[in-house]
């Protein structure tokens, strides 16, 4: 068993034991009001909490363009369940290799426009609460929330402000009680000037460690 | 068996978690470790600890079905009895210092499901796999302790049967950690009994309180005077309750103490423990305020003080309860005044000490205590003190009065053996012609008890040192005469006293079946040297303390071989 990888994450709704499965325990069981339950501190801690960090991303929108970028974002959660953040990033993009060849060849360009910055504030919200220990000793246990979040705001372009909607499943990880790592999917809806349809589509993982104070 | 038994269940571990969570107050563990499934070992500590959270929790107690014959049944009968406390207390559970006051107090244990601000406990179902950091824990239910408790049912003095102590006991001879709780009950159920008056099963479940000690330190001194109380033990025992403090109780207690202090003639300590009465106002001692009580340690003080020569200070004493206490008449009391005439009666009986008389009674009884004062001088030796007596009682201006310095005067020259001065004396107690006796009724019969008791302490001076035959002559002849002359009621005992004299038996008469005397002699005042007759002490009422806890609950595993707890010690979670 301590050669696994001992990863029972256990999700349980947050907070209140109302969500307990078990099955209610025999009526007369002295003193009892609904089903034993196990208690546990949360050591990720968000009510109050500002939380800083800045990563990578990669911008996935299928627009022949390589969009690897820097993003910084910043939070704050009024309680265990709901918080709100701004992130600003910048991409590095560039034609990609087939792009590069059509556009040397027969001198056309993409119709897309290349992202260098996004701009975006929204809300987020736990939706669980989980931990995993990664080697099967204590001391490996981390703990971490799955969150969804939504943010509006825009791409920037080489050309315009893009209008954009994201929303994305996330997971904010805590490794000691200041750092931690936020890892968001973002599925990004932005509005460009273009030719073919103007809705772009596309899928911003992102990567970001940062503190909280 | 069943000792062995509880050994047992003492010894193995079942019940330690349950019990760990009990000592420390924290009811949400507990809850939650009684509501997940166990093993068979657990069934009878599962029993207990499940009885202790309805009990704390003021749930409906099943009862314990009769099939159930496992060691632990006696504890969970204890749990029934206090359940049944409660009922009897009513709302006095609330402050009374009994383990109910923590009980019906919302925060006495822990019911939380785990501490910390809102949102920051996390919730995790009960799964085999073990997670550190995890607590098992459950809500627990809303407590009933707020509703009256009704009737108890059954009551107390059924659950606290004789069965049940029996078996206690059985059980604490092996097993020692058992034995306080068997003192405890046997307490409980000899103080029941007595309040319901039950004396004889009182006094045997008191006998089971041994020793005291066992009812621990709040409680061991009232098992001592429980066993006193009961008869258990000789009064004598009431000395070692000296010095321990009874609270409400203190003035019953010393009055107890002091009857055991006199009956042994330890006359320091009696002085000791009725000290305080004496430095009571006389007029709160014999007011309508006073109590038997307070009486009586005054009485017992000045009997110490007496018994210790310390002659100024009764004297200061017998000044200052009296006349106050001159209207009170009870056994304490009227053994005070025979006390004060007692030592009066070695004093030469002037102005100063009439006044000491006159304050003893009401006006009318001077004459009598005069009397008493001049028999008790005789007796002692104090002829001229007896003479002074019956010379203030012959120039009495009331008539009653002289007839009684004449009754004097005949005790006076019978103790001298002076048979003209006897012939005078006699012949002056009663007119020669009974029709010029002047005396109204309620005056001729006090001087007709005068002359019996004359007559009574003349036949036992002449019983223990026989007069010589001249004055038994005498005697013989006037008791008859006497006879006579007193009211017809007193007849009887005049012959008494006469077939007395002549060492004759009392004729029997049957009555209803029953054969008895002809005549009882009514016992009055014999003015001779009486044994010192300990007065019983006066009846009390004592409040008696309840066991702060009547438990019997598992240690904690970290006192394992520990007494088994009552309840928790004030601020810790020590066992009381």
């Amino acid at each position: 068993m301590s050669a696994l990888v001992l990863a029972a994450a256990l999700l349980a709704a947050a907070p209140g034991p109302a969500a307990a499965p078990a099955p209610p325990p025999p009526p007369l069981s002295p003193g009892l009001d609904g089903v034993p339950v196990r208690v546990e501190r949360r050591l990720l801690v968000k009510s109050g909490h500002f939380f800083f960090t800045l990563g990578a991303d990669y911008f996935i929108r299928g627009d022949y363009y390589v969009s690897p970028g820097l993003l910084a974002s910043a939070s704050y959660y009024l309680d265990e369940s709901n918080g709100f953040d701004l992130k600003l990033g910048a991409f590095l993009s560039f034609l990609s290799p087939a792009a590069s060849s059509v556009f040397e060849s027969v001198g056309l360009i993409p119709d897309a426009q290349r992202p260098v910055g996004l701009l975006v504030a929204g809300y987020r919200r736990s939706v669980g609460y989980g931990k995993v220990m990664l080697n099967g000793t204590p001391g490996s246990l981390v703990h971490f929330d799955l969150q969804l979040a939504a943010h509006a705001g825009g791409v920037i372009t080489d050309r315009m402000f893009s209008p954009a909607l994201a929303v994305a499943p996330a997971v904010l990880v805590r490794f000691s009680e200041r750092w931690f790592v936020q890892l968001d999917v973002e599925v990004y809806a932005s509005f460009e000037t273009r030719q073919s349809s103007p809705l772009a589509v596309g899928i911003l993982p992102t990567l970001l460690a940062g503190v909280t104070l | 068996m069943a000792p062995a038994l509880l050994t047992m269940a003492m010894a193995a571990s079942p019940a330690e978690p349950f019990a760990e969570a009990f000592w420390h107050k924290d009811l949400g563990l507990l809850v939650a470790l009684l509501a997940e499934p166990g093993d068979a070992s657990e069934d009878q500590a599962r029993a207990l600890f499940g009885d202790l959270v309805r009990l704390v929790n003021c749930e409906p107690l099943p009862p314990i079905p009769g099939s159930d014959t496992s060691p632990l049944r006696e504890l969970r009968q204890l749990v029934r009895l206090e359940r049944a406390r409660r009922s009897r207390l009513g709302a006095a559970a609330a402050t009374a210092p009994t383990l109910w006051r923590d009980i019906l107090s919302p925060k006495f244990f822990n019911r939380s499901l785990g501490a910390g601000p809102d949102g920051t406990l996390l919730f995790w179902p009960v799964e085999s796999e073990y997670w550190s950091a995890e607590a098992l824990r459950a809500r627990v239910r809303a407590s009933g302790c707020a509703a009256p408790p009704g009737a108890p049912k059954p009551a107390e003095l059924e659950l606290a049967n004789e069965v049940l102590l029996l078996n206690l006991r059985r059980q604490a001879a092996p097993a020692k950690a058992l034995r306080p709780a068997a003192a405890r009950l046997a307490y409980q159920r000899a103080v029941l009994l007595s309040r319901a008056g039950q004396l004889e099963p009182a006094k045997e479940a008191a006998a089971q309180v041994l020793p005291p000690d066992l009812l621990g330190p709040d409680l061991a001194h009232y098992g001592i005077l429980l066993r006193l109380e009961m008869g258990v033990d000789p009064p004598e025992g009431y000395a070692a309750l000296m010095g321990r403090s009874f609270g409400a109780n203190q003035s019953a207690v010393d009055s107890r103490l002091a009857y055991g202090l006199h009956r042994s003639g330890s006359w320091d300590k009696l002085v000791q423990v009725t000290a305080a009465a004496r430095a009571l106002d006389p007029a709160a001692v014999c007011g309508p305020a006073g109590s038997p009580v307070s009486r009586d340690l005054v009485y017992r003080h000045a009997v110490a003080l007496e018994k210790l020569g310390a002659s100024g200070e009764l004297d200061a004493l017998l000044a200052a309860e009296f006349p106050a206490c001159a209207k009170v008449t009870e056994p304490a009391v009227d053994a005070l005044k025979d006390l004060a005439i007692a030592s009066y009666a070695r004093r030469p009986l002037d102005v100063a000490m009439e006044g000491r008389l006159k304050a003893l009674n009401a006006p009318g009884r001077l004459a009598r205590d005069v009397q008493k004062l001049g028999a008790r001088a005789l007796h002692s030796g104090n002829l001229a003190n007896a003479q002074r007596a019956m010379g203030w009682l012959i120039t009495d201006r009331t008539a009653v009065g002289r007839a009684r310095g004449w009754v004097l005067e005949a005790e006076i020259a019978f103790a001298l053996q002076d048979g003209k001065r006897f012939d005078r004396a006699v012949d002056s107690i009663f007119p020669q012609d009974p029709a010029m006796d002047s005396l109204r009724p309620r005056e001729r019969d006090e001087r007709d008890r005068a002359v019996e008791e004359l007559v009574q302490a003349l036949v036992t001076a002449d019983a223990e040192a026989p007069a010589g035959p001249e004055f038994q002559r005498r005697l013989r002849a006037q008791i008859p005469v006497w006879r006579d002359r007193a009211a017809l009621k007193r007849e009887k005992s005049f012959t008494a006293l006469l077939a007395a004299l002549e060492a004759k038996p009392v004729p029997l008469t049957s009555e209803k079946g029953r054969r008895r005397p002809t005549a009882e002699v009514a016992v009055g005042e014999i003015p001779v040297a009486a044994p010192d007759a300990v007065l019983p002490p006066p009846a009390v009422q004592f409040d008696w303390p309840e066991p702060y806890s009547l438990l019997a609950i598992p240690p904690p595993p970290s006192a394992r071989g520990a007494d088994f707890g009552a309840w928790f010690m004030e601020g810790d979670d020590a066992t009381r």
